[in-house]
């Protein structure tokens, strides 16, 4: 499957010869790295909180409501960057064992997220007003950020490899 | 200094990447606590927070992120250091970084004194600088790479 042709089809595309052949390349890197720090480091504020080690003086929801979108913006700002960067060489990086840790370092993130949703959901209205959350949603915060740190880690690395 | 960083950098497995993922992680502690005060200031982001106390709980990320950006940036300047003085880009990242510095600094002063309390003009203004500056600092430092895009074109 990672071998077919379909990967090497997808830098053949208009967009991946625009993106690839111009100054359009550097620009989505530098605005995938903005997009990356700025979603990790607000995440980072958000995960924390959760964690009970910051920001105690406010309940989750409150840093959560102000945090969440500026979040899940920067996110779809890297997701696109990052796609138009992936195809412009989509045969190579999906055989790249930096790549594939990443992207399955980014499953699990999202499990870890929808773990986190579904269980926070099955509490009653205010748990995020008691001083210390609890334990086992303490960890999903703790856990959120190894995992985005890790696909920090294979992101670069990816470009070590090639 | 440039031998020890050569030799550093070319024979332990893997260093080169794991150096530059603590710059990223350095970077996304800097520019989240720099870029949400500033939208803090200006009154676009973070309004459930009081301003001086998301000031009080972030200036300490910021500046703790300072010297992790340096010591996991100054292994690769020591180790090539014509490929950055000789690069245009090089020298706006430094400018735009200085800057930043500037305007993030007076802005801790005027946190200090109580001006941030009811932002005004001159603090929404400064926070604006503060935000542009350091956006343009962290893509001029990915741009380092790309310098003959922009400078030698052809």
């Amino acid at each position: 499957m990672l071998q077919h042709e379909f990967w090497l089809n997808l830098e053949y595309t208009w967009l991946a010869e625009q993106i690839g052949a111009t100054w359009l390349f550097p620009l989505f890197n530098s605005l995938h790295v903005l997009s990356i720090t700025l979603m990790l480091g607000a995440l980072l504020m958000l995960d924390l909180r959760l964690a009970g080690f910051a920001a105690r003086v406010y309940p989750y929801r409150t840093l959560s409501r102000d945090f969440l979108p500026w979040i899940w913006l920067a996110f779809l700002v890297a997701v696109l960057t990052g796609a138009g960067l992936f195809i412009t060489r989509a045969s190579a990086h999906v055989l790249n064992p930096a790549f594939q840790w990443k992207m399955l370092l980014m499953v699990l993130a999202g499990l870890n997220m929808l773990i986190f949703h579904y269980r926070h959901h099955r509490l009653a209205n205010g748990w995020d007003q008691q001083h210390s959350v609890r334990w086992s949603l303490r960890i999903t915060g703790m856990t959120s950020l190894l995992l985005w740190a890790g696909v920090m880690l294979g992101g670069r690395w990816m470009g070590h490899i090639i | 200094m440039t031998e020890l960083s050569i030799r550093l950098l070319s024979t332990v497995p893997g260093l080169p990447p794991v150096l530059q993922t603590v710059h990223l992680l350095g970077l996304a502690m800097l520019m989240a606590s720099a870029v949400m005060m500033d939208l803090r200031l200006l009154s676009l982001a973070g309004r459930g927070q009081q301003v001086q106390e998301m000031l009080q709980r972030l200036f300490p990320w910021l500046f703790w992120a300072l010297p992790i950006m340096l010591l996991s940036g100054l292994p690769f300047l020591l180790a090539r250091p014509q490929r950055y003085f000789n690069n245009p880009v090089f020298a706006y990242k430094a400018g735009f970084l200085c800057l930043a510095l500037l305007a993030t600094l007076l802005l801790w002063i005027a946190f200090r004194r109580g001006a941030t309390q009811q932002p005004a003009w001159p603090i929404k203004s400064l926070a604006l600088v503060s935000l542009a500056a350091w956006l343009m600092t962290a893509m001029s430092g990915r741009w380092i790479a790309y310098a003959d895009y922009l400078f030698w074109p052809g």
